[in-house]
């Protein structure tokens, strides 16, 4: 031992006396003084977003009747300072109707006029606000007078003062905004926690300064190490002491990466203090980073290694290591444009059993109908824009649904919107395909603003979920009167039909999972905060039946069927409870930290299935009471789980859906589409050579997932669990990587102990 | 009781390949047959792609053998038993820039095994005995290649070996510091240490090895005490004479091309080999019975540069006339 451990003293040694190691270190220090200034300071809720007003209609109903009447009232306050344009577009529609929805634009602005109004000093008015109870923070606030307070503070309290007049409108201010400084300058607030902000920076900045600058600069000044230990006159003398060839070239490269070590750590260091004293963050998960960084160097470094020992020149494994990262880069950057840009849109995400057939949604939104005779998937419910518009590569969209009501054999959706960016539905119009019209496009009347969920109960009824509770629909959804068009939206409309409120009179957070029983139309409800189960009584009317509040605020999805509730989380905790009194019967983590994109339960309620982020499937047995463990294959590359029937449909490569029998876990059929020729490209060449070569660019992955501890989420993600989102994959890297050092170090023992010096 | 040769080499052969698909083939040993016992002082000489230094590369397992046997203080080419108890210092070996004279031996004191605290007591006085005790803390960059030398004995000693291997110790050292090397290597050889020197510098191996052998294309030509390699075959004769040149001529049996060396009062001088005594009874009788008086005679006797010079020549010649001839066999000296 005591020989090795000399040698990586040597290498110590030599790392310190490197000029470069020191010019380095230099330079870090002075990256690190210059981001010590920044001041990242946390303000809770000073920001409007869409998901903090949770009844748009109600809340500018409520000012324009406030700005009517005569008594001061915060509703005048605020009708002074919203922008002319807004007062513009909300003039004509007069006298608030109950009934009447404002266009889409309206709410879509509306967080924006909050956001100005919250930021004016006039807004507060001792009288407007006399019969209003405020809570202590904003009498706090306002104890001092307005006139002292700074403006975030002058927001803040703003904020309180709309939250307290209209509770039912807006939600209470959970959200945090980060303000970014630097020296005096200061960025404005946004709407982001604290602790992403600065695992994000933290992120970006380590991968730059470390990943970028380091692991490159740390291949050139080691890249003369093995060269230099293996040359004529020096390995003689090493080789003649009673030392293991193959060890001496293990620990040289092992002493090569401690150059990183050394100098990767120091910036990690650097930017964990500064996050700690800083910015108040003392995360212990920055120092992991530093292990992430030395891993990548370590990849690069075997190449040198080798190349260094077999021709014992520092530029040709300075060459080496460079065309080693030209390669990883290559086949990285191939598959990381094909995929995203050009088949994961094509990637089937919902399959829906209808008529006898199958209906599939991809991530595009596009909805296909599976043609048996020609093995093709046959786009239905096409919009006359589709077929002009091009279809940009790399979008994703999603739709809400759509849902099959077997009674009148028609489709139901509401079409695909920007859902990722939080943005609110801006043409809420159903579109309706039926069987007897070949599926056919046909548009249908508008859908209740904020329509989170589509349902459709045993007697065909379309229910609408929205954050103020259910709707359903009386009469006919396809749109009989030409749309009358407000503000350039149109707002289709029927005779005779419409939405009305069905019950449940909730207040429901964003996002919203929501799922019917197939067997006896109970509705499960959840909203990040609190899992419900909704009963129809006899008048057709939901009522609350059960409900339970969870410890965390949490996005889910949720699954109900056979007298048990399924609901996944965003942490990757699946509960199982029972559906009458919400008791927690069971508790599952099968995936660690990945977060669940879809659930759904076989209509005798017995299996149950979660689709995970990373295209992974975990099923329950509910008569067993234990995970089920069918042998399906395609695991890692699954994008929709659907029950039909006794069988289970699966999508895997993109567009291929498999029919497994539940009660044997055999193939029952396939729906296989040919292949395109990028999918064939992809699929026989490029994942193949992805595959099996080593993936460094992707040790990025890993080091987010230790600052976040979130294996499928980055850092902005929607919490919306149904959008897409990109699959980070922690562990292939690491394997991968790990394979390709064992591989290539080997090699390099196994030539430095054959060879001849 | 025999006792076991300290270096113990049979029939050893090396063969390199080179080229772009290994297909041409350098015979650098081509079946090196000799021993080398404890407490010896031994010389390998030869001339440049002799094979020398392949040869200890052999015995020290850097390079490996095709054919034949060796072994190192009993044990296998390469073995790390072996090799524990061997000092070896490289022809132009390379100590890494980023080291003092200290830290050098530390790295290679620890490549040996030593703990750091043996290291550093034993380091000042190994330090003063090869004159580099005022320079420890210096950087090695800062020191001359004789200075290198030294410290590069210094990392050959460090951990007290039972035998040094030296592939051109004083290559670069001063005269003064040569004659120092010298007094060291015999004091090491008193306490006991067998040491294999590699040099081509003649005169010292003259002046210091107890045994020599002569490698010449990767074969043993010569092998043996100094004096044995330096005696001559045939008896050399120097005769000063007086008289006549004709006689001399005729007695002597010189051709007309001999040419007589004319000395001061009529003395003529010529060296002449004779097969044996007799003949040189004969010829003395023969002078003196035309009338020729004999200054002096005296026997000559080759320097080593002379006898190694010959040897190379005639190995050169059966090199290139007999190349496929086996091994050359030992002589005289040790024997188990």
């Amino acid at each position: 031992m005591r020989p090795y451990l000399a040698i990586l003293k040597d290498s110590f040694r030599e790392a310190m006396a490197s000029r470069v190691l020191w010019i380095l270190l230099v330079l870090s220090t002075l990256v690190l003084a210059a981001l010590a200034p920044v001041g990242i300071k946390e303000r809770t809720g000073i920001v409007f977003t869409a998901n903090d007003i949770t009844d748009g209609k109600a809340l500018i109903d409520k000012i324009k009747r406030q700005q009517a009447a005569a008594p001061p009232s915060p509703g005048k306050q605020i009708w002074t300072l919203l922008s002319d344009d807004y007062k513009a577009d909300l003039a004509p529609q007069g006298e608030p109707s109950p009934q009447a929805s404002w266009p889409g634009a309206i709410y879509f602005r509306l967080p924006g006029e909050l956001n100005t109004v919250i930021g004016k000093r006039e807004l507060y008015n001792a009288q407007a606000w006399s019969g209003i109870t405020l809570n202590d923070e904003a009498r706090e606030l306002l104890a001092g007078g307005i006139d002292r307070l700074d403006d975030e503070d002058v927001s803040r309290l703003n904020r309180l003062l709309l939250e307290a007049a209209y509770p039912a409108e807006i939600a209470a201010s959970r959200e945090k905004a980060v303000a970014i400084t630097y020296f005096w300058w200061r960025a404005p607030a946004m709407p982001l926690a604290k602790h992403d902000v600065i695992a994000a920076a933290v992120h970006v900045l380590q991968w730059f300064f470390g990943s970028v600058i380091g692991v490159f600069a740390g291949v050139l000044v080691t890249a003369s190490i093995i060269p230099q230990t293996y040359s004529p006159g020096a390995i003689d003398l090493l080789l003649s002491k009673p030392i293991s060839r193959s060890l001496l070239f293990l620990t040289k490269y092992l002493g090569g990466c401690m150059f990183v070590l050394l100098n990767g750590g120091y910036v990690v260091l650097g930017l964990w203090l500064i996050a700690g004293l800083r910015w108040g963050e003392w995360n212990q998960r920055i120092l992991l980073v530093i292990p992430v960084l030395v891993f990548l160097f370590a990849v690069y470094y075997a190449v040198s290694s080798l190349a260094g020992v077999i021709w014992r020149n520092a530029i040709v494994s300075i060459v080496m290591a460079v065309l080693f990262w030209a390669a990883c880069f290559g086949v990285g950057s191939v598959k990381g444009l094909i995929e995203p840009l050009f088949l994961n849109p094509e990637r089937l995400i919902k399959l829906v059993p209808a008529a006898d057939g199958l209906i599939a949604v991809n991530e595009r939104a596009e909805i296909f109908h599976w043609q048996t005779t020609n093995s093709a998937w046959e786009e239905v419910l096409k919009s006359s824009e589709q077929d002009l518009a091009p279809r940009p590569p790399g979008l994703i969209l999603s739709m809400i649904g759509p849902v099959y009501d077997a009674k009148h054999e028609r489709l139901l959706a509401l079409p695909a919107t920007a859902r990722q960016f939080g943005f609110m539905p801006t043409d809420n119009a159903l579109v309706v395909g039926t069987k007897q019209g070949d599926w056919e496009r046909q548009e249908g009347i508008a859908a209740p603003v904020g329509t989170a969920v589509l349902l459709v109960d045993r007697q065909g009824t379309l229910l609408a979920v929205t954050p103020r509770g259910l709707s359903k629909l009386t009469g006919d959804p396809v749109a009989t009167e030409p749309p009358a068009k407000v503000f350039g939206f149109s707002v289709p409309s029927a005779e005779g039909s419409r939405f009305t409120a069905a019950g449940g009179n909730l207040r429901l957070g964003t996002p919203l999972s929501a799922a019917i029983d197939r067997a006896n139309d109970e509705i499960a409800l959840f909203d990040t905060q609190t899992l419900r189960v909704l009963s129809p009584n006899a008048k057709g009317r939901y009522v609350q039946r059960a409900s339970r509040e969870m410890a965390e605020n949490l996005s889910g999805v949720v699954a109900i069927g056979g007298g048990r509730v399924l609901l996944a989380r965003a942490n990757g905790e699946i509960d199982i409870f029972d559906s009458a009194r919400l008791e927690k019967q069971e508790t599952f983590r099968p995936e660690a930290k990945n977060a669940p994109r879809f659930a759904d339960v076989s209509a005798d309620g017995k299996t149950f299935a979660v689709l995970f982020h990373n295209r992974r499937l975990w099923m329950y047995d509910a008569a067993g009471k234990r995970p089920l463990a069918l042998p399906i294959s395609g695991q890692g590359d699954l994008s929709a789980a659907s029950f039909s029937g006794d069988r289970l449909l699966l999508a895997d490569r993109f567009t291929r859906v498999t029919a497994y029998d539940l009660s044997t876990g055999q193939v029952a059929d396939r729906r296989r589409p040919d292949l395109s020729v990028l999918e064939k490209v992809y699929l026989f060449g490029v994942q193949p050579i992805y595959t099996v070569f080593p993936k460094p660019g992707e040790m990025s992955n890993v080091a987010a997932y230790l600052l976040t501890g979130s294996e499928s989420a980055t850092v902005g993600v929607t919490n919306d669990l149904q959008a897409a989102r990109p699959k980070l994959d922690i562990w292939m890297p690491i394997w991968s990587n790990l394979a390709f050092i064992a591989v290539v170090v080997g090699l390099g023992c196994f030539y430095t102990s054959r060879k001849d010096f | 009781m025999a006792v076991e040769p300290v270096i113990d080499i049979h029939e050893l052969r090396k063969t390199y390949r080179d080229g772009v698909f290994a297909r041409r083939r350098v015979e650098a040993l081509r079946g090196v047959t000799f021993q080398v016992g404890a407490g010896e002082i031994f010389g390998l000489l030869g001339p440049n792609g002799a094979g020398k230094t392949t040869l200890i590369k052999v015995l020290l397992g850097i390079v490996r053998r095709s054919g034949g046997n060796a072994s190192l203080l009993g044990y296998p080419p390469g073995h790390r038993k072996g090799r524990r108890q061997v000092g070896y210092l490289p022809e132009n070996h390379r100590i890494p820039a980023h080291h003092t004279g200290n830290t050098a031996l530390e790295y290679y004191g620890g490549l040996s095994g030593l703990s750091l605290g043996e290291i550093k007591r034993r380091r000042p006085a190994l330090l003063d005995l090869v004159g580099l005790g005022q320079w420890g803390k210096t950087s090695v960059k800062k020191y001359s290649k004789g200075m290198l030398q030294r410290l590069g004995l210094a990392q050959a000693l460090l951990h007290d070996p039972k035998l040094l291997i030296l592939d051109e110790p004083n290559d670069g050292v001063d005269p003064v510091g040569r004659a120092e090397m010298r007094a060291l290597w015999r004091r090491l050889k008193d306490e006991g240490k067998t040491i294999f020197i590699n040099s081509h510098l003649l005169q010292e191996i003259e002046l210091v090895c107890d045994r020599v052998a002569i490698l010449v294309h990767g074969l043993v030509e010569r092998v043996g005490p100094i004096d044995a390699i330096t005696a001559q075959a045939e008896l050399e004769v120097t005769w000063t004479l007086i008289g006549n040149q004709a006689d001399i001529r005729a007695v002597l049996q010189l051709g007309a091309a001999v040419p007589l060396a004319a000395i001061n009062d009529g003395q003529v001088r010529v060296s002449l080999t004779a097969a044996d005594q007799a003949a040189i009874d004969r010829h003395v009788d023969a002078l003196r019975a035309r009338g020729v008086s004999i200054v002096s005679m005296s026997p000559g006797r080759k320097t080593l540069e002379e006898a190694f010079l010959d040897t190379v020549r005639k190995g050169d010649g059966s090199a290139q006339g007999t190349s496929a001839r086996g091994a050359t066999a030992a002589v005289g000296g040790w024997r188990r």
